[in-house]
Order: C-alpha cells, then structure tokens, then sequence
C-alpha cells in the first residue's frame, strides 16, 4: 500500500477538514474563522442567505481563492502545500456550470477525462449514463438548456471518481424530475461510493430529504451544525404557513378562527394560515367536522426553512 | 494508487484541441491559404518579363550579368579616378553631385569624402565579384528570380500570423475567464503555471502549424510561377564569394519575421493573463505591433536632432527597435545599412522584454484568486 490517506478511508471519517478559514477582500472580511468537516460517505447541507459566505467558503476548498488564514485539509493533503495530491480528490461545481460552448458535451467531458490517469471512454460513458445525458451528449452544449447543463456539471466532477464533491447550488435550474434525479444520484454516491459530498442549496426543502448533516452560515460565521434528524428535533415548536384548499372558503375561514392578519388569510379559494405544525391535523379535522371538502392541505414553507430561518435571522442579502 | 503524478502532456493536447474546434481558428487557416495563393496570383500577373534585346526577345541570364559587370567596372573606374583626383589635389567635384562638396574642400571633409569614395569602391567591388561568380557558374542573374526566391519574398505573411497568434493567445487565455470555464480548469490536479504553460505551449503549436502552412505554400508559389530554378545565396565575406543554400535562407527570413511573433503574442498573453480580457489585449498587442517601430525611431530621430539623452535612451532600449533582426543578419555586403550596436545586445534586449512578459504573465495568473 502507498501512504495514499484516500486508502484509509472509512465511513464516517473527515474527508475535509476546514480550520479557522479567513478570508479578507480588502478591508472586509467575508469569513471569520469558518471551521467544519465532511465526513466520507455524507451528504452535508452547506446553508446560509445571500452573501453569507458559500460560495467563497467552496472557493477556498477547491483553491480557487487564497485563504487569509487557516487551514483545509483534504484526505489529510494541505490545500496550499500539496494542491496536486488535495484537489485529485475532489470534484467540484462551483456556481454555474459553464463549458466550452462550441463543442460537444462529449468534448468537454473528454477535456477533463485527459487531465486524469484513470479516466477512460468506458468510465465517461459510464458517467453521462448515470446522469442521464446518454442523448444529447454528443450535441453541442450551446444548445443545451440550464437544467442539462447542470448535469454535465455533475458529470464532470464526479468523472474521476473523486472522494470528495463540493456541489455548489447543483439544483439551480432543474426540474423537479432532474431535482429527484440528482437527489437519488448523490445519495447512490454518498451512501454506495463513500463520498463526502458538500451541496449547499437555498432549496431548503431538498436539502431536508437528502442531506445527513447541515451546516449553517451567516455573515461568514458558523452559526449551526449539526445532524439533520436533531436539528428538526432541536427547532422545537414551529410556525408554519399552510394553504388549505376548500370547498367553501368564506366559511372554512371563520370556522378556522376569521381573519386575523399576520395569521390567516383568504387567497381566492384557499385560506392561509399561519400555525403550529402539530396543529394541522386537527385544523384538518375541524373543517372535515363542518362538512367541509378539503381539496389540498400545503405546506408552504418546509420545516428546515423555518429552522434556518430563525438562526438565520430572517432572510435578505446580507 | 499513486495520483500524485498527472502527466502534463495531455494538458497541451487539450489546449491545442480547444482551439483547433473554434470556428475562428478555422478561419485563420481560411485566410492564410487565401493570402498566399493571392500573393501567388499578383506576382503571376505583375511578373515582368524584363529587359529585352533588340529583336524584341528577353535578355538570358548571360546577357544581363555581362551587362551589369560591365556597368561595375565603368563605375569603379570612375570612382577610382575620383579617388586619384581628391588624393592629388584635395579637390573633388563630383562624387554623386554632391552641393555640399566645394572645389576646396576642409582638411576633415576631404576626408570624409575619401571615405566615403572608398566604400563606394569597395561595395561596387563586392558586387562585381558576386556577379562574376554567377557568370562562371552559369547562376541566375539574381538568386530573387529563382522560386526559392520567391519563397523568401513571402515572409511579410509572418505579420498576418503574428496577428493571428495575437488572437489565439488573448482569447486562449481571456475565454476560461470570461466563459466561466476557468473554474473547471484550476480545480484540477495542475498547478495553475502547468495549465498556463500548457495554453501557451498549445498558441505556439498552431502558430507553427500556420507558419508550416505558409511557408509550404510560399515554396509551392515559387516553383508555380518560377519552375524549379535554384541559386545560392550569394555574399562577401572576408574577400571572397560565399555561397548559402537558398533554402536556408527562405527559413531564415521566415524565422527572424517570427521573433516578432513570439514577442508580440507573448505580450498580448501576458496582457490577457493580468487583466483577464481578450479585447484589451489584442487591440493593446496590435496597437504596439503596428506603431512600435515607428514610434521608436521618430523618438530616437528627436533624440539625436534635438539632444535630449532621455528619448535616445528609450529609443535603445525600446523592444521595437530590435524585433527585426534580419539587418544583423542577412547582411549581404558592407554597404547595406547596419544599426547601431551589435547584434548581442539587441538580442539580450529582447531576451530581457521576452522574460519579463513571460513573469508577468505567469505571475498574474498564479496569484490572483478566481471568482
């Protein structure tokens, strides 16, 4: 065996560690000693409004930025001493995904397939398959739409086969089938491959049903982290907004208390209310009480939205 | 496994696929092609048939080289006796009708123009001696009528490449910026002066590829309009005839227009690398292509008339006055006109321009961080 680290990795173990990341443009610091880790065979939920450090936290991983101080580590390889050996292990997709507009979704893949040993035509068609990208690969990505391009994005980081993704916003521009898509997809490598695999989103929802951990980050500070099962657990009573579709609406309102701003509302043939998440099912019952046909019941803000919200401190760009 | 060495090889080849899959680059092709068969179809039409006998049919080689020994001789002659005149009496009349020069002359102007007839003497010499050789070797009457002459006349088309490559380079690098794609280019196991140099390795690599273009259809030009006729190439050195392949020195004009090439691209890759825009640096590159050498001679002109040492000194150590090396080099006699100072320096000059661009360029992109 080599000294490889990447050998040693088990399930569970820190495939990225990030100490006390400093980043300064000018007089301004954007990130004020920033610390995590992802684990190998993790999806980690990288969370926080606009400005808040994301993307130039990912930046600073992947080397495309120096950081001012601290330290990332990945598979034990420093960052800045041994970039070579530290970003063989990554994959990454860091804002838009952009290619070589005049050539091939193939040509492109084929571009970054030559800058590794091991990746051969096999393992690209293996790749684009897996993606899903198996018909339009050979067209010219100036025709392809975001959503497709999105997912050439994805296949080039994880073409070699990488121990670590940084996917950064990867469900920008799909549709809920490439969402779902890209949801079972990084799943598979977390949990089959044993990657660590860091996504920050604001799809909030989607980070709930596939994310183990979440990071959370504002202002360039580490406000919250932690698994994704105690963090719900954690948020304790939230209020949530639901819109109930319903036969009646004038009277379903009165029934669920008339109109009270801030509260609830009616919306054309919904009634919007502002509740507690236990109290649903019993709002539900009382309207069913009343004879009333409840036609849909939504959530329109998912629960880990509202955690994050309230670490966060409300929303807006920072 | 060991990852820890990637082969940089394959990093050329992919800067060399990218551009070769641009449509502009296909154009660039599309023109050099058209340039030179145009070149071949002017020279075609404009050829001259020369100078003719009386009975109206052209003048063989033979002919025309006993007509021009001939004329040297008389020249010489003539000098000679102006020589003799000036030496005897310190007088002198007419060298090349001269107003300057008076009946009597100033003891230094005497000199100057005792000089001045000498030279004359000598050089005419030099070429009587070339043409005597031609005439015993039965040798074209000038190696410029032969198609390896022609080939040699074609080298100006370096300047279309060297805009081209201007070109390749500025987009080579300002596109990965400006398109996004840099970011799949740095989050690869390269560090980011290998995928520099891989870029600008990979300009170079088309640049050849059109300067091989050129230069094959420069050849093919001068054995369609010229057969195949052949001279060496013919000068005087240390008191005798020397003869050089033409060959030669077809590649020699073709590689000294390159240096030009190589500088100028070289700053527009170090301008792209800096400020990260394709049109700044072409159009500054261009720019400075098309007015350096002038600008640096009116500057050493002023300099010299007016006698300020500041703008003589930038005119010497200006790139533009040096990116033309063929005077140094392709020095047929005395005669022809030889710039100030050696050919070392004006190389190291260059070499110091050459390096510094190269610096910047790899500084700039190494340092700076990648949003």
């Amino acid at each position: 065996m080599t000294m490889d680290p990447g050998a040693a990795t088990r399930k569970g173990d820190a495939v990225v560690q990030v100490e006390g990341l400093v980043k300064r443009f000018g007089s301004r610091t954007v990130l004020h000693e920033v610390g995590f880790e992802i684990r190998s065979g993790e999806v980690l939920g990288f969370i926080g409004p606009n400005g808040s450090g994301k993307t130039t936290t990912i930046r600073c991983i992947a080397g495309l930025m120096r950081m001012d101080a601290g330290r990332v580590r990945i598979l034990g390889h420093d960052v800045r001493k041994d970039f070579e050996r530290a970003i063989a292990e990554v994959g990454c997709l860091v804002e838009n995904p952009e290619f070589y507009k005049y050539m091939s979704g193939l040509a492109n893949l084929k571009q970054f397939a030559r800058m590794y040993p091991d990746v051969d035509a096999a393992r690209i068609s293996e790749v684009v398959t897996r993606i899903g990208l198996d018909k339009r690969i050979r067209g010219r990505v100036k025709t392809y739409s975001l959503g497709m391009r999105q997912r050439l994005g994805i296949a080039q980081a994880v073409l070699h086969r990488p121990s670590v993704l940084l996917l950064d916003e990867p469900a920008n521009g799909l549709d809920p089938e490439g969402i779902r898509d890209l949801r079972l997809l990084l799943r598979g490598l977390a949990d089959e491959e044993g990657m660590g695999i860091l996504v920050s989103s604001h799809l909030l929802s989607e980070l709930e049903q596939l994310c183990d951990r979440v990071v959370v980050l504002r202002s360039g500070r580490v406000i919250g982290e932690g698994d994704m099962a105690s963090m719900l657990a954690a948020s304790g009573p939230v209020a949530c907004e639901v819109a109930f579709t319903v036969g009646s609406p004038a009277h379903a309102l009165e029934i669920l208390g008339g109109e009270r701003p801030g509260l609830s509302r009616l919306e054309g043939e919904t009634v919007v209310v502002t509740c507690l998440r236990e109290e649903v099912p019993e709002k539900v019952a009382a309207l069913v009480g009343a004879g009333i046909a409840v036609l849909s019941v939504v959530p329109t803000t998912a629960s880990l939205e509202d955690r994050y919200l309230q670490m966060a401190g409300g929303g807006g760009v920072e | 496994m060991n990852r820890a060495r990637f082969r940089f090889l394959p990093l050329v080849g992919n800067e060399f696929i990218k551009p070769m899959q641009r449509i502009s680059t296909f154009v660039m092709f599309g023109i050099v092609v058209l340039v030179g068969f145009l070149g071949i179809l002017v020279s075609s039409l404009t050829q001259t048939t020369g100078a003719t006998d009386s009975n109206g049919s052209p003048l063989t080689d033979r002919q025309i080289l006993t007509d021009r020994i001939q004329q040297e001789q008389q020249a010489i002659q003539r000098q000679q006796s102006n020589l003799a005149s000036l030496l005897d009496k310190g007088v002198y009349e007419s060298i090349v009708g001269n107003d300057r020069l008076q009946p009597t002359l100033a003891p230094d102007e005497l000199k100057t123009a005792i000089a001045e007839t000498r030279f004359v003497i000598s050089s005419s010499g030099q070429y009587l001696s070339i043409d005597q050789y031609r005439l015993d070797r039965g040798l074209p009457q000038s190696e410029d009528s032969t198609a390896l002459g022609y080939a040699a006349s074609q080298g100006w088309i370096v300047q279309l490449l060297t805009v081209f490559a201007v070109v390749l380079a500025a987009v080579g690098v300002a596109s990965e910026f400006t398109g996004g794609t840099i970011r799949l280019l740095l989050t690869r196991p390269f560090r980011r002066w290998k995928i520099l140099l891989s870029k600008y390795i990979g300009v170079y690599l088309i640049a050849l590829c059109l300067l091989f273009l050129s230069v094959g259809i420069a050849l093919l030009g001068g054995v369609m309009l010229r057969g195949f006729t052949s001279s060496p190439y013919l000068t005087f050195v240390n008191g005798a005839v020397h003869a050089t392949p033409m060959i030669w020195i077809v590649l020699l004009r073709f590689a000294l227009a390159s240096v030009e090439l190589l500088l100028i691209s070289t700053m527009a890759f170090m301008i792209a690398s800096v400020f990260r825009t394709s049109g700044l640096s072409i159009g500054l590159s261009l720019f400075l292509m098309f007015i350096g050498g002038t600008v640096t001679s009116a500057m050493a002109n002023l300099g010299k008339s007016y006698d300020i040492p500041i703008l003589q000194t930038l005119a010497k150590f200006s790139m533009f006055a040096y990116t033309d090396l063929s005077p140094y080099i392709l020095r047929r006699d005395m005669a022809s006109t030889v710039p100030e100072g050696s050919l070392l320096f004006a190389v190291t000059v260059l070499v110091f321009y050459y390096f510094a661009f190269v610096s910047i360029a790899f500084l700039g992109f190494s340092k700076r961080d990648v949003a």
